[in-house]
């Protein structure tokens, strides 16, 4: 029962989200929702790009990938896939 | 009287799974600081409280879903053998991402204990755990443990056969999926239950599995029937969430697992990583990250080289004993097949092999610390964006890094990469990444050929052609053969650790003792058998009188010339002896096409004894260079390349060495990882062809610019 008051308490509304790509590094932001295709989207989630998810950009090179703190582990993040991560 | 018991060891990658196995079964399985060390099951046992316990590691997953094949092996482990326990890996330090594969776990019914690993790098962090709280909400028994301390093991199995006696399971409904999801999965279960004879608790993990749209779970158990109930409760509950149902799912999974921890975990400071970091803001700094990536690589050439070659010289010369006491056991100049066969067969050939083991040691020392270090990860992470250009992503480069030891485990590593287009890429081109094999070939002609002061940069030189040709390759094939997108780039980086000193001499020592195995069984087989097609048919009758030639230069010429006119002779006539001979024959045979490359027949000889294992090359090319001696002078192989080829001969044989066809193990296990003959001979006629193409090149422009003369 623990879960119905928790999740998506974060949730940002859908007009203010933007790709994980336009981040810079230090930023801190929500998830808001993950698109794209079925398998890359079931991954995302597997490690914790739920929505209401909060991640830390850590670094943001220009076109190649990110590196992003989630839930206490960091991920190299492709190019590709950041554009489809919105975030608030 | 002993009861057999079986665990299951299931943890996300890079929790310390392979060294809680290495605890419970006194393995020495290595343990490497990046995800995907562990592609394959693997398995050990022991003796516990009077039980036979099987323990199986599983390979590391996130989750237990069918979207990698990692993860499709451990489930169909956990569900068709059904083991009596599973233990789950925790790593402490990144509790609420490991908790999403125990809850996965706790879904799927299976009798469990949870291991909290790492907790000393947690408590160093900052955090405090609420260990008894933490099973009582899960409903399962943690053990902490200390994975390289040795913490914990004992009372881990004891739990662990505790729970396996047990009848009891773990409580499917440990996540409530909210109204809407929980109608559509009991809608789905009670069809499920008409029609199996399955538990409560499975049928509602299928359900659950079918309403994500689980592929793997779809073959197994969505009838004909049941198809369009499930389709219409998918389209139902999404249209009434507005988002996608596995989306929904990790999303109360992920909040159930928040709630858990706001409960049990404590953080007291807010410093994470930090040395990581600092690391990280120069490892994987965008203009930094490729030239130190760049600059490793050549310490690890240079520490091979120069450290390795004072105890290289140590064994040579111990070798070289070695032979003259072997030699020393018939009268000077009596021919004997056995002393030729001892001293020329196998001190030649395996010990030529033998004498590489510091290089060898020492090449995987520095990936043993690379690896182990974490920073193998990071290499991934950089080189992503150009393997991003070619097609591939950065995760590819992880099995190629682990070519530069050997293909046959960096072809199973390839396991790790999702899409089967990509995976199949990067086994075709992963013999490209010079394996530790091939070094052996380098040590031994560019010392016989350049200079000191070239050594280390021509090494790194011929691995860095190596890697420019794998990329283009991979860009070939992806263009080709092999065209469709490439799945994107997802990896975790985990913190820096200083690597443990048993962990390293494991895997060196690993590495080294599968070198000398391979000397002493395939090496030394093959050794002999290539002294006996280097040795036989004898030659009895030659096309000049040799030894009336000799004869008629004692008597006539002036020392200087009698010793420039010997030698000549003696060229000759062993030149003759060996032509005789079944490899001399093959050689011959094989001139017109190794020609180009400015191979000679002796060269062609080793370069197929270096299919079997590329070693051979160097014990061929010792057994060619000693047979049909007059006598066993003490002349170092190295010189006698030197007098019979040029420095632009030498790089071309380390071309073709580097490039040509893999071993025969590579060629096996292409066609067992991709499943198809096919793969694995396409593999082995493109690169025997794209090695030919490129030695030729070299040899022929170097002509051209006048480099063969000298």
């Amino acid at each position: 029962m623990l879960n119905r008051q928790c999740c998506r308490r974060d949730t940002v509304p859908a007009g203010a989200a933007y790709p994980l790509s336009f981040c810079k590094p230090g930023q801190e932001v929500t998830v808001h929702s993950v698109t794209g295709k079925c398998n890359a989207r079931s991954r995302l989630e597997t490690l914790g790009f739920v929505p209401g998810a909060k991640i830390t950009v850590v670094s943001a090179n220009h076109r190649g990938p990110f590196i992003v703190r989630i839930k206490d582990s960091q991920l190299a993040i492709g190019r590709g896939m950041s554009h489809k991560i919105l975030v608030g | 009287m002993d009861k057999a018991i079986t665990i299951a060891l299931a943890g996300n990658p890079n929790a310390g799974k392979s060294t809680v196995f290495n605890n419970m079964t006194g393995a020495r399985q290595h343990v490497g600081n990046y995800p995907g060390v562990t592609v394959e099951r693997k398995e050990g046992g022991c003796t516990h409280n009077g039980f036979d316990v099987k323990v199986v590691d599983l390979p590391g997953t996130y989750s237990l879903t069918a979207y990698s094949i990692e993860e499709v092996i451990a489930r169909k482990f956990l569900i068709e053998e059904q083991p009596d326990v599973v233990v789950d890996i925790i790593d402490a330090s990144n509790l609420e991402r490991n908790l999403y594969l125990t809850v996965q776990l706790i879904e799927l019914g299976v009798p469990l204990v949870l291991a909290f690993n790492m907790s000393d790098v947690a408590a160093a962090q900052g955090h405090q755990f609420d260990l008894e709280k933490l099973s009582a909400l899960l409903g399962v028994p943690i053990i902490p443990t200390t994975g390289h301390k040795n913490k914990g093991t004992a009372e881990l199995l004891d739990a662990a056969i505790e729970v396996a006696q047990q009848t009891k399971g773990t409580n499917p409904e440990m996540v409530r999926y909210g109204q809407e999801i929980e109608q559509a999965i009991a809608n789905v279960v009670d069809k499920l239950e008409k029609s199996n004879k399955l538990s409560y608790s499975r049928n509602r993990w299928i359900a659950l599995k079918l309403l994500e749209g689980d592929d793997d779970v779809a073959s197994r158990h969505l009838s004909a029937e049941l198809r369009p109930v499930v389709e219409q409760q998918i389209t139902e509950v999404e249209h009434k969430l507005d988002e996608a149902l596995p989306t929904a799912t990790a999303s109360h999974r992920y909040g159930l697992i928040s709630g858990v921890c706001t409960q049990c975990v404590r953080s007291t400071i807010e410093r994470r990583h930090s040395i990581s970091d600092a690391i990280d803001l120069v490892a994987t700094n965008r203009f930094l990250g490729i030239p130190v990536f760049m600059g490793l690589m050549y310490l690890v050439f240079w520490l091979t080289f120069t450290v390795g070659a004072p105890l290289m010289d140590l064994l040579d010369g111990s070798f070289g004993w070695l032979a003259g006491v072997v030699d020393g056991w018939w009268a000077p100049g009596a021919e004997s097949a056995l002393r030729s066969l001892l001293v020329d067969g196998i001190i030649g050939g395996v010990g030529g092999v033998v004498i590489f083991l510091p290089n060898i040691l020492l090449l995987f020392l520095a990936i043993a610390i690379l690896e182990d270090s974490g920073y193998m990860a990071r290499a991934a992470f950089i080189m992503d964006r150009l393997m991003h250009k070619i097609g591939l992503h950065g995760k590819s480069f992880i099995p190629m890094l682990i070519g530069f030891g050997c293909s046959v485990p960096a072809i199973m590593a390839t396991r790790t990469l999702d899409n089967r287009r990509d995976r199949l890429v990067t086994m075709m081109v992963v013999p490209l990444m010079s394996c530790g094999a091939r070094l052996p070939i380098y040590a031994l002609i560019i010392p016989a050929f350049f200079p000191g002061a070239w050594h280390a940069p021509l090494l790194w030189i011929i691995y860095v052609i190596g890697i420019v040709l794998a990329i283009l390759s991979a860009k070939l094939l992806r263009s080709t053969v092999l065209k469709g997108e490439s799945v994107p780039f997802l990896m975790e980086l985990p913190p820096y650790r200083m690597p443990t000193l048993k962990g390293i001499f494991i895997h060196m020592w690993g590495r080294g003792w599968l070198y000398l195995k391979k000397a002493g069984t395939i090496i030394l087989g093959i050794s002999i058998l290539l002294w006996v097609m280097t040795s036989y048919p004898k030659k009895t009758e030659f096309q000049r009188d040799y030894d009336a030639e000799i004869a008629a230069l004692q008597t006539s010429a002036t020392t200087e010339l009698q010793e420039e006119g010997l030698a000549e002779i003696e060229n000759a006539r062993m030149a003759e002896t060996l032509s005789y001979t079944v490899a001399g024959r093959i050689g011959h045979a094989l001139e017109p096409v190794i020609k180009p490359m400015g191979f000679d027949w002796r060269i062609g000889t080793a370069m197929i004894g270096a299919f079997a294992a590329k070693e051979v090359f160097v014990a061929q090319m010792g057994i060619v260079f000693s047979v049909g001696e007059a006598d066993e002078d003490s002349d170092d192989l190295r010189d006698k390349l030197k007098d019979n080829y040029t420095p632009l001969i030498g790089f071309a044989i380390m071309m073709f060495s580097l490039i040509s066809a893999p071993c025969m193990a590579t060629i096996a296990i292409t066609k067992r990882e991709s499943n198809s003959w096919m793969w694995a001979l396409f593999q082995l006629a493109g690169l025997t062809v794209l090695a030919w193409v490129v030695t030729t090149l070299i040899y022929q422009v170097g002509l051209l610019f006048g480099l063969g003369v000298v």
